[in-house]
């Protein structure tokens, strides 16, 4: 045990001495303020128009309804801006006649948004009695997945600390004077999993806080961080056995990261039948576990079997690559 | 200087090997390979689920739709079940019909807070439906196209220029500091200082290295999701345009640190920036100004309309590019020279 | 055909002066050394010549041209040996010299033949993260071979050396000598400098306070004697004599004859002896 403190007050003192390891703490966090400032505006996308000065100004009041809209002096400015990259439609007057121009390079699914609108203003069509009323209180599915991109990240992040921290002891030799010591590489693997897990617990909580609020229940993002500290001392082992130096991290890192976060992320579009193939992977049963939480999925019996998923496999996967590494790091 | 520069991107290469560079440029390419051709699917829908239910006499809205093509499962037998369902879906909206089919009157549920313009969409929407089943719906409207309307694009290749800009474009900005920072450690450039190298020949040696792994890359992932039936010119020139800028760019952040340390936030938080015209990409109508600043944004365009020709001109987004290599190049040698080729340390 | 004048240099940008007022000339093919302690301003002056550090007053002249006015074209004629080794940790040492050798216009020496030079031939494709300290100098100390310049600043180039690798790169220093070539050494090694130069400066405080040959500073500031150890009724005796006085002479040479002497050491100072006399603190 005294080794394991030891181990733990070591690695803090050098990390909060690292500016790489108080910005990869800070940063999730900042960038979980980013989102919440900028979110709202990509969640309440208006369609942007563009029409031309001389339109009757009636259409204009009602396009804006739906919208932005942007206003020009000539058909031809209006037809260089609907050239432009983005999805936007023009309207313009020709002969007296109203027309609506688009690019030609929309997705169909932007001019099925368009069509109706357009449709709409510039026919006498029926407009019916609709109400609105709204049942329950989520939050944008944008928002959703955001917040577990960024708590996944959080777990991964919290392992890249200690993997830097492992990269160190290599970098310095340090690591040969702590095989000629009486720790074992069981004492080395818990100290480090405390470490990873606290950091992630940290950034996973207070970036969900400044993203959803008390929308979500704490207590399963809690359970489900702590769960995941296997699979943050993995990903230390992996990035302190990959890399010899913090330059080379950053190469194990981009190529580790994206796979870690992006193969769950996957599975949002695969059919049903291909998530027997990330099965075997921890971070997909995390995945899993956060879409309850901030996505409402699944049930809460099926949030604890993938709480426990989780906990399993990444326990083997540490146990299997913790002999590996007992032998790279020297260690007993 | 031919010489000179020959010997330094060979010495480059030699580094990217030894610091198993080159391993993350294959390993990334495989991987983003198999995610394209594999995980994406070809076809996904990134609006919401809708849900319905019809009270009217007869329920013959629910009639008519399902006619028209919609799955049984989008309706609901009780008002009770249709609340459950979408106060629990992540993007979810329930249609409620009462009254008459002729002039029904509509309630539409939702889960999260949307604005007007919104509701005033998808009202428009619902009277559209209501306007077809019962033929009243107008649709007289004069469209017109610039171009030809381009074929619908498959989801998966859709992914390809976002990752030609993110993960392609953006190695130079990552590898120029990887390198810099190296050499600092290593001290090595008080060793080139007393040699006649120069500045220029300290710039082009990492824009050439790294261009050089940038088109395997690029050329990588192109042919084993896309293809080669492209205009290869033009895509050569974007490639070459957008990752020489990035590399500019990434040598013009990384002088002003001394290590890695310093450099991460802002270098990370610089990449997350550069990413956001992803957005605009996914949600072609996003496109407030702030995003079409950030070079990342034209690029990526143009690299669709390299896959997917609509018949636009790329001239411009050349041209374009090149005042910005010029700009950069000259910000670049500024500051290499001051802060590196002159600079005390 | 090196003349510097009036060189000072302050890091502060303030009167805090590293160096002041260092005039200095060197002949072609000279070697000529900077001695002094660790902060005395010797690295100071070495990178304000070679343009490592920018030039703040004074002047540097190579054959009457201003460093200041200088093109890359005069890096081609210098070498440069650092005091701390600076090589590409991930590059083997023969690749260390082959991609340096490639920024120069100039001729350059062929690789193996300077690893062999510094006794470092078999370790050419070992990569310089794995070499020792003494290793790395010597590396470093070929690099700066590697262009056959016309002029050698070396800073500390035997430090960290076992004496008989020392011996070698002191060796490889007279041939360049001998070869023509202008050499401008910093060391706090006293025994070096008065070994390889022929004219030494002791740097103190960032100014100059002799400048010499070793041996005429040795004379100026030494004692012409003598200190004779000899062995007496079974007891060892030593006695000084001074080489100007005849009558002591006279009974060196009867010591010399008939007793059994041990040891004969000149008493004539060291430089490190002079340099404590001048400035009252040693070289280390």
């Amino acid at each position: 045990m005294r080794k394991i403190i030891s181990i733990i007050k070591k690695d803090f003192a050098l990390s909060l001495r690292d500016n790489i390891v108080i910005y990869i703490i800070i940063a999730p966090l900042l960038l979980a303020l980013a989102i919440r400032m900028f979110l709202p505006s990509v969640d309440e996308i208006k369609l942007s128009f563009v029409m031309e000065e001389s339109i009757p100004s009636s259409y204009m009041e009602e396009i804006q309804k739906f919208g932005d809209v942007e206003v020009l002096p000539t058909t031809d400015a209006v037809i260089e801006r609907v050239g432009q990259s983005d999805a936007i439609p023009g309207i313009i007057l020709r002969d007296n006649v109203v027309k609506v121009i688009f690019e030609g390079n929309e997705p169909q699914s932007i001019l099925n948004s368009y069509t109706p609108i357009l449709e709409s203003i510039f026919n006498e069509n029926p407009q019916l009695n609709i109400t609105t009323r709204q049942v329950g209180e989520n939050q944008p599915i944008l928002y959703g997945v955001m917040t577990i991109i960024i708590v996944m990240t959080a777990i991964f992040l919290g392992g890249t600390v200690s993997g830097f921290n492992i990269i160190s002891e290599k970098d310095t030799n340090v690591i040969r004077s702590m095989a000629v010591s009486p720790l074992k590489m069981r004492d080395f693997v818990i100290a480090r999993g405390i470490i990873a897990t606290s950091i992630s617990v940290v950034i996973g909580l207070l970036s969900s806080l400044i993203l959803v609020g008390f929308a979500v229940d704490f207590s399963k993002v809690l359970l489900l961080l702590l769960a995941s500290s296997s699979m943050a001392v993995i990903i230390s082992l992996l990035i302190g056995r990959i890399a010899n130096n913090q330059i080379n991290s950053i190469a194990a890192i981009k190529v580790v990261m994206p796979v870690f976060i992006t193969l769950p992320l996957a599975s949002l579009f695969i059919p049903k039948v291909w998530h027997l193939v990330l099965y075997p992977l921890p971070n997909y049963w995390a995945f899993i576990g956060l879409q309850h939480i901030f996505l409402s999925e699944g049930s809460t019996s099926w949030f604890y079997i993938s709480i426990a998923m989780l906990f399993l496999i990444s326990n083997i996967y540490l146990v299997a690559i913790s002999k590996i590494m007992k032998k790279h790091f020297g260690l007993r | 200087m031919g010489k000179k520069l020959s010997a330094l991107v060979k010495q480059n290469l030699t580094l990217c090997f030894r610091n198993s560079l080159i391993w993350v440029v294959l390993i990334s390419m495989i991987i983003i390979v198999l995610f394209v051709n594999f995980l994406v699917p070809r076809e996904y829908e990134t609006t919401g689920e809708n849900y319905y239910l019809d009270l009217t006499s007869g329920r013959s809205i629910e009639t008519h739709l399902k006619e028209l093509g919609m799955s049984s499962s989008s309706f609901m037998s009780d008002l009770e079940e249709l609340e459950g369902l979408v106060s629990e879906s992540s993007n979810a909206v329930g249609v409620v019909f009462t009254g008459e089919k002729e002039m029904p009157s509509v309630e539409v549920l939702y889960n999260f807070h949307i604005g007007p313009e919104q509701k005033n969409i998808i009202n428009v929407s619902i009277n559209k439906l209501v306007g077809t089943i019962n033929d009243t719906w107008q649709d007289d409207i004069n469209i017109s196209f610039l171009r030809d309307q381009a074929l619908p694009t498959p989801r998966h290749l859709a992914t390809v220029p976002v990752l030609l800009v993110f993960e392609v474009l953006i190695l130079g900005f990552l590898l120029v500091a990887v390198f810099l920072f190296q050499e600092k450690g290593d001290n090595v450039i008080r060793a080139y200082r007393v040699t006649p190298g120069g500045t220029h020949l300290y710039i082009l040696s990492k824009v050439v290295t790294f261009l050089l792994l940038g088109f395997v890359y690029a050329f990588g992932i192109l042919i084993f999701t896309y293809g080669v039936n492209l205009n290869i010119f033009n895509f050569i020139i974007l490639t070459f345009l957008g990752f020489i800028l990035y590399t500019l760019l990434g040598l013009i952040v990384a002088v002003f640190f001394e290590d890695i340390s310093g450099w991460f936030i802002v270098g990370i938080v610089l990449l997350t920036l550069n990413m956001i015209p992803a957005i605009s990409h996914q949600l072609p109508s996003f496109a407030p100004s702030f995003i079409t600043w950030v070079p990342s944004y034209h690029i990526i365009f143009g690299y669709d309309e390299i896959l997917f020709p609509t018949g636009k001109n790329l001239n411009p987004l050349f041209a374009s590019l090149l005042v910005q290599n010029i700009v950069a190049y000259i910000s670049c040698y500024l500051l290499v020279n001051k802060k590196i080729i002159k600079g005390v340390f | 055909m090196i003349k510097v004048s009036n060189l000072q240099h302050s890091y502060t940008n303030d009167n805090n002066y590293a160096v002041k007022d260092i005039n200095f000339e060197i002949a072609e093919g000279e070697i000529f050394g900077f001695l002094g302690p660790s902060g005395s301003g010797k690295s100071t002056v070495q990178n304000i010549m070679t343009g490592l550090l920018p030039l703040q007053k004074g002047d540097v002249l190579y054959n009457g041209e201003s460093l200041k006015n200088v093109s890359s074209s005069f890096y081609n004629q210098i070498g440069v040996s650092f005091e701390h080794p600076n090589l590409y940790s991930k590059l083997t040492a023969y690749e260390n010299l082959l991609y340096f050798a490639g920024l120069f216009d100039v001729p350059t020496e062929d690789p193996l033949k300077l690893l062999d030079m510094v006794g470092l031939r078999d370790s050419a494709k070992k990569k310089t993260a794995n070499f020792s300290k003494g290793m790395k100098q010597r590396l470093v100390f070929a690099r700066a071979l590697i262009n056959k310049p016309k002029i050698l600043f070396l800073d500390e180039p035997t430090s960290g050396l076992d004496p008989a690798t020392a011996n070698k790169v002191k060796e490889i220093i007279y041939q360049k000598k001998r070869e023509g070539c202008t050499i401008f050494l910093t060391t706090h090694n006293m025994v070096a400098a008065d070994e390889l130069c022929d004219r030494v400066a002791f740097l103190y405080n960032g100014t100059i306070v002799a400048m010499d040959s070793p041996r005429n500073l040795k004379l100026e500031f030494g004692q012409k004697s003598i200190l004779v150890e000899y062995r007496c009724d079974g007891e060892i005796k030593s006695k000084i004599f001074s080489l100007s006085n005849k009558e002591e002479l006279k009974d060196f040479n009867e010591i010399l004859s008939n007793q059994d002497v041990e040891t004969i050491h000149t008493q004539e100072a060291t430089l490190e002896q002079i340099f404590i006399k001048l400035t009252g603190r040693g070289l280390e």
